[in-house]
């Protein structure tokens, strides 16, 4: 009886492994070649696109998204070399060792050394935001996650993120959506699926347009934001694209819903040009943005003004040769604006030298 | 990565070279996710799609740095709403756009610009549109063919297909032919062309590496069916693998005159190049070639001095 039932198990076991394999056989079409490329372009140095200062544990983070990894640098750190700890996956062509640490595409990356922890936003189809230990090295897990695909927070190309340590929350912009969402600073949907936003800003009167940068000052209560310029309106009720002049729109730091901006700074004079980063020092009542390329430029505006109705020059500029914006790797578009940061190249660019 | 330019290479670039020129900043009207780009060599033209912006954008060949396009369409009349693929039709003078956002194939004057309605517009439930990505265009055949992804999140599932439409169809028309199925292992299609000579539909499929899955039946892949194939029809052949260096490829280019087929790969950040004419056991590269060429010199060098 025990042989018989032992049979059956084994030829049960057989049927499936082979409905395993004939359903294998459907998805991987006849005819698959495993060709070597005849040519490769790639850029093997990386691409620093965004940055952060711990001045508590003298380091530097930043967001490499050509190598798709976060990299922490001694602060003083000078020249060719190697981050103190990466964070960092596999190669995604290699389908047979664990990717655990989910960055792609990073946006805004943030040190937070009062909690000890390291945030990073993934853009393009990521929409995740991940949390680490500050010291986490490797390929290593999250310890949050906060998953923007769910239903009730539809992230859309999620950049922007900034981290409110006095009221424990945390903003996340999406250029798609023209949205800032507002989230408890230890939601973790890994553990929470239904978690939600706290607030959210977004709607027509925002002047929400391709939103990039986001900052919370806490000292005056507000909310900074750079806006790209590109958005869908509603005209007769249908959506209509629409290109309107770079922007730094400010908002009260609880606002929520469809609310129109405090301040708007736009036009001309400003010289925005496809800024991400944004950076707000609230002792000298100044904002900081950081131009992509090809104006690779750091500009600093106060704080208070307002360009809505008259146009605002930036109060100073700084160009990517004069030394002190963040990404100073041979990748174009500075985007770290947060504080002096030395010139470090990457251990593996060699070939390049804008450092010098 | 997330600034969005154009960067033109020289065809034979190969590891880490700098762009012949770039084209980036305010004034380009380029957004992110600009997934369509047409190069119009007919015209000296780069046609591409400004997502973001809800625009059609139009360059010279040559045009570099933060400048304005020669042409934009983009504004009410236009239905434009997170446009993807582009196709120029320089036959009858048209674009074809894929448009993400209106589940809608639009098809405007090669010339229009501004504020301007689409000669004709594919749309309604007949279609089928769902997630329509990349597109081509055939004059010869009168045909447009549409790379769709489907929604793996509808209940039920609507599976990613390839739609084709007669090139001159309007409105509520369903597709005269589709291919669809398990057998066509088609995951998350993106872009699309049409190698006129073998007569082949050639597609970048990103599969869902971006999707943080990786297993060797769910990596992306370069795929190949037969122009009038249709229903769950198999690729007659597919480049996928780890020695292809793919694992989320995009786009993907035909070069007839120099028999070689390209793709563009997200999460290697990468451009790959190989033969039209591959085969598994084909380990050459351009290293290899350049050896060939120079064997080749030497022996046509032999025979001269020997007086063949």
């Amino acid at each position: 009886m025990k042989r018989s039932r032992h049979r059956i198990g084994l030829l049960v076991g057989v049927l499936t492994l082979v409905a395993v394999v004939v359903a294998c056989v459907s998805v991987v079409p006849a005819g698959a070649v495993d060709v070597k490329p005849r040519r490769v372009i790639r850029d093997r140095d990386p691409n620093f696109s965004t940055l952060s200062v711990d001045s508590v544990n003298n380091e530097i983070l930043v967001g490499n998204d050509a190598q798709e990894s976060l990299q922490v640098y001694s602060r003083t750190a000078h020249g060719l070399v190697a981050p103190l700890r990466e964070i960092k996956s596999p190669p995604a062509t290699d389908t047979t060792s664990p990717h655990n640490t989910f960055v792609t595409f990073p946006g805004q990356v943030i040190i937070d050394p009062l909690h000890n922890e390291i945030w990073s936003v993934g853009n393009d189809i990521a929409d995740l935001v991940t949390v680490y230990s500050r010291t986490a090295d490797g390929n290593v897990s999250p310890i949050r996650r906060i998953n923007g695909r769910l239903p009730q927070f539809r992230f859309n190309r999620s950049w922007g993120l900034s981290l409110d340590t006095v009221n424990d929350e945390v903003a996340v912009t999406h250029q798609k959506r023209n949205r800032i969402s507002i989230f408890a600073r230890t939601t973790n949907t890994d553990t929470d699926p239904a978690a939600t936003t706290k607030r959210t800003i977004s709607g027509s009167r925002t002047g929400l347009a391709d939103p990039h940068g986001v900052f919370i000052d806490t000292t005056v209560n507000e909310i900074y934001v750079v806006n790209s310029g590109e958005s869908l309106v509603t005209v007769a009720g249908l959506p209509v694209g629409a290109t309107a002049s770079p922007s730094i729109t400010v908002y009260a730091r609880t606002a929520t819903g469809n609310v129109a901006p405090l301040r708007t700074i736009q036009g001309t004079n400003t010289g925005l040009d496809h800024a991400r980063p944004l950076f707000v020092d609230s002792g000298r009542q100044e904002i900081v943005v950081a131009d992509g390329s090809p104006t690779d430029r750091t500009g600093t505006a106060t704080s208070r003004r307002s360009g809505s109705s008259r146009e605002t020059r930036p109060a100073s500029a700084t160009r990517r040769e004069s030394s002190w914006t963040g990404s100073t790797t041979s990748s174009s578009s500075p985007t770290g604006a947060i504080t002096r940061s030395p010139c470090i190249r990457g251990a593996r660019e060699a070939t390049s030298s804008r450092c010098a | 990565m997330s600034h969005p330019r154009l960067a033109v290479f020289a065809r034979k670039a190969k590891g880490q070279v700098a762009p012949l020129r770039i084209l980036e900043g305010q004034r380009t009207g380029l957004s992110r996710s600009s997934h369509g780009v047409f190069l119009d060599a007919e015209n000296n033209e780069v046609v591409a799609s400004s997502p973001l912006g809800g625009a059609i954008v139009v360059y010279g060949r040559e045009q570099k740095g933060n400048t304005s396009p020669i042409r934009m369409i983009q504004g009410s009349l236009t239905h434009l709403n997170s446009p993807q693929g582009i196709a120029v039709d320089n036959t009858n003078h048209e674009v074809v756009v894929s448009n993400d956002g209106g589940l809608s194939i639009l098809v405007f004057d090669r010339l229009a610009n501004g504020n301007v309605a689409p000669l004709r517009e594919i749309i309604g439930p007949a279609t089928g549109i769902t997630t329509p990505e990349g597109i081509v265009v055939d004059p010869v055949h009168d045909e447009i063919i549409l790379a769709d992804e489907g929604d793996p999140e509808a209940n039920p599932v609507i599976p990613p297909s390839l739609r084709i439409f007669r090139r001159t169809d309007s409105g509520n028309v369903a597709p005269f032919r589709v291919i669809t199925g398990p057998s066509t292992g088609l995951i998350r299609p993106r872009q699309l062309q049409l190698d006129t000579e073998r007569d082949e539909l050639v597609l970048a499929d990103r599969g869902l590496p971006q999707e943080f899955i990786y297993a060797p039946e769910t990596q992306g892949y370069i795929g190949f069916w037969n122009r009038t194939d249709s229903g769950d029809q198999p690729p007659t052949r597919i480049i996928r693998g780890p020695r292809s260096q793919l694992s989320s490829p995009r786009a993907v280019y035909i070069d007839m005159e120099n028999d070689e087929i390209g793709a563009g790969d997200t999460t290697s950040h990468s451009i790959m190049v190989y033969r039209r004419d591959f085969d598994g056991f084909d380990d050459r590269d351009d290293r290899d070639d350049d050896h060939e060429a120079r064997d080749r010199g030497h022996r046509d060098h032999d025979h001269d001095r020997r007086g063949f």
